[in-house]
């Protein structure tokens, strides 16, 4: 497959993640997991001459080749990605924003579907990245392992045994191993009681991260939570970490619920059917507006009410309505009035589609 | 990750990393604390308001640790990069820097991490060649006290040395792989 219509694959957002959300779905977006490796006899990315870049970059394309997870035709060269592409990378998470301003050397190596990749030549020489839909902790961690074990059969991997994976920041030394988990929290923020879990969770050590639009309204409710700590603690109890406190965290959120639905019904309702509204019968949508819409939409799942979309299609429209995806689509830019048509219409046609089958 | 400075006045480290949407449009924004509240950001309500990542921690920390001259002109032999620089950008040059830095390090990572040794998942490797990584590692620890103390003839016959056991590593590697 050429980029072309790999990017545009990924744009429609077919064989995504997120079209098979898995366990705690409403409540958990996605699970990550990430690896930082570096080559031994090279220095970091930061201090490496262009030379260097090019042969770890040739070294890592050679050794993708045999890895069956990846397709190393695919291999996109950021500098040689037109814009729009690189902006649609950013929105799915699949590169940093700072990897996308370009540089020598660097480049995304996808996986067969969008649950594995690689970054090659970011902060570390490889980025290897697992990614599923809900809570899906040890099945993100294996997807990301294999994929860095088939790398590290020909790869030589830049290890300690006192510090293990050597990294170019000394806070991913260790394990080398950044796990985050995206949650979807509307009862704790409409209870505001979202800060207390906030504070709570950064006192063990993890760090929390909130989505925000404008002014100081939160769009969409979520927050990532992610470990900071990578020595001293192996994977699986890092994971095993991870897994209790984001179980507390929605229960938490479970608790916050009940109470608002015991306290609001009929608020809560009003909201979520006008939400549905917004999405079925909009003809002009800005992205905040739809990742609100859809958030509430959500609750309603949660909730179990009636003639809600399901948590894919809801999945689909958070990411698809990012402006990138929007306009890559169509492969055009577009000024914010045509998005917004353009938003729409993806926004309608997703649930028809999706969800009158 | 180096210190990320905030985004609008470039001179508090950034505490708050958002996604915003203006005009449609998704930007990013590293905000120090207070550029985030003048923004109508409150800290208050919904934002992890203390957020100091790890990496942030590290360099301050690593400037009360090596206030000392000497540390700071330690430089590492293989990449040329100095323990000062590393203070700056907060960014290690290569995997010896580790070596080179040790004694500094290792105190930074006992507080950042609450630990200093590795207890993860190892990679595969021939046993030979891990003993001559070994071997290397302490030839550069002798190498970089060497320096320190201008023992140049001493310096020159362990620099020898190890670029002939560089070598034999790489190509011990490279028939691994093949």
């Amino acid at each position: 497959m050429s980029e072309e219509p790999r990017m545009a694959a990924l744009a429609r957002g077919e064989g995504g993640w997120f079209i098979s959300p898995g366990p705690d779905a409403e409540l958990v977006l996605s699970t990550r997991v990430r690896l930082a490796r570096n080559l031994y006899g090279i220095r970091f990315p930061n201090r490496a001459s262009e030379r260097d870049l090019s042969r770890v970059l040739d070294d890592v394309v050679a050794s993708a080749s045999t890895a069956p997870e990846l397709v190393p035709d695919d291999v996109l060269r950021i500098a040689e990605l037109a814009s729009l592409d690189r902006d649609v990378l950013v929105e799915r998470h699949l590169i940093s924003s700072e990897f996308a301003e370009g540089g020598a050397c660097r480049a995304f190596i996808p996986g067969r579907n969008d649950s594995v990749g690689v970054m090659v030549n970011e902060e570390d020489h490889l980025r290897v990245q697992g990614i599923r839909g809900g809570l899906q902790l040890y099945e993100s961690w294996e997807e990301a392992t294999a994929l860095e074990n088939a790398l590290g059969a020909s790869l030589d991997f830049a290890f300690d045994e006192q510090l293990g994976f050597l990294t170019a920041c000394p806070s991913n030394v260790g394990t080398a191993m950044r796990v985050s988990v995206m949650m979807h929290l509307p009862c704790l923020v409409i209870s505001q009681e979202i800060r207390k879990v906030i504070d709570s969770v950064l006192q063990i050590g993890l760090s929390v991260r909130g989505f925000y639009g404008e002014g100081s309204d939160v769009v969409g409710n979520f927050f990532q939570i992610s470990n900071q700590i990578t020595l001293g603690k192996s994977e699986e109890e890092l994971l095993e970490m991870m897994e209790q406190v984001v179980r507390e965290v929605l229960r938490f959120e479970g608790r916050a619920r009940e109470w608002l639905w015991s306290a609001a019904r009929s608020k809560i309702e009003d909201k979520v059917f006008r939400a549905l509204g917004t999405l079925t019968h909009c003809r002009m949508i800005s992205t905040a507006e739809a990742v609100a819409a859809a958030s509430i939409l959500r609750l309603g799942v949660t909730l179990e009410l009636a003639n809600m979309p399901t948590i894919d299609t809801l999945n689909k429209i958070v990411i698809l309505c990012q402006p990138a995806h929007v306009q890559r689509i169509v492969d055009r830019r577009m000024d914010s009035a045509e998005r917004k048509v353009a938003r729409a219409d993806m926004i309608r046609e997703t649930i028809e589609t999706n969800d009158q089958q | 990750m180096t210190e990320k400075m905030c985004d609008i006045c470039n001179e508090s480290p950034a505490v708050v990393h958002m996604k915003e949407i203006e005009n449609d449009k998704v930007t990013h924004l590293d905000l120090c604390r207070g550029c985030a509240e003048k923004r109508g950001y409150s800290l208050g309500t919904a934002a992890g308001g203390d957020i100091q990542n790890l990496a942030q921690k590290l360099v301050s920390m690593a400037k009360d640790v090596s206030a000392s001259p000497e540390a700071e002109s330690i430089r590492c032999t293989s990449c040329g990069l100095f323990y000062s620089e590393f203070m700056r950008i907060g960014r290690l040059g290569c995997p010896d820097c580790y070596v080179a830095f040790t004694t500094q390090l290792r105190p930074l990572l006992r507080k950042a991490h609450g630990a200093s040794a590795h207890c993860g998942r190892v990679p595969k490797e021939l046993p030979s060649v891990r003993e001559e990584r070994r071997e290397l590692r302490q030839l550069r620890a002798d190498l970089d006290r060497a320096i320190r103390r201008e023992e140049f003839e001493k310096a020159a016959a362990l620099r020898d040395r190890i670029q002939k056991l560089e070598e034999g590593v790489r190509s011990e590697a490279a028939k691994e792989e093949g």
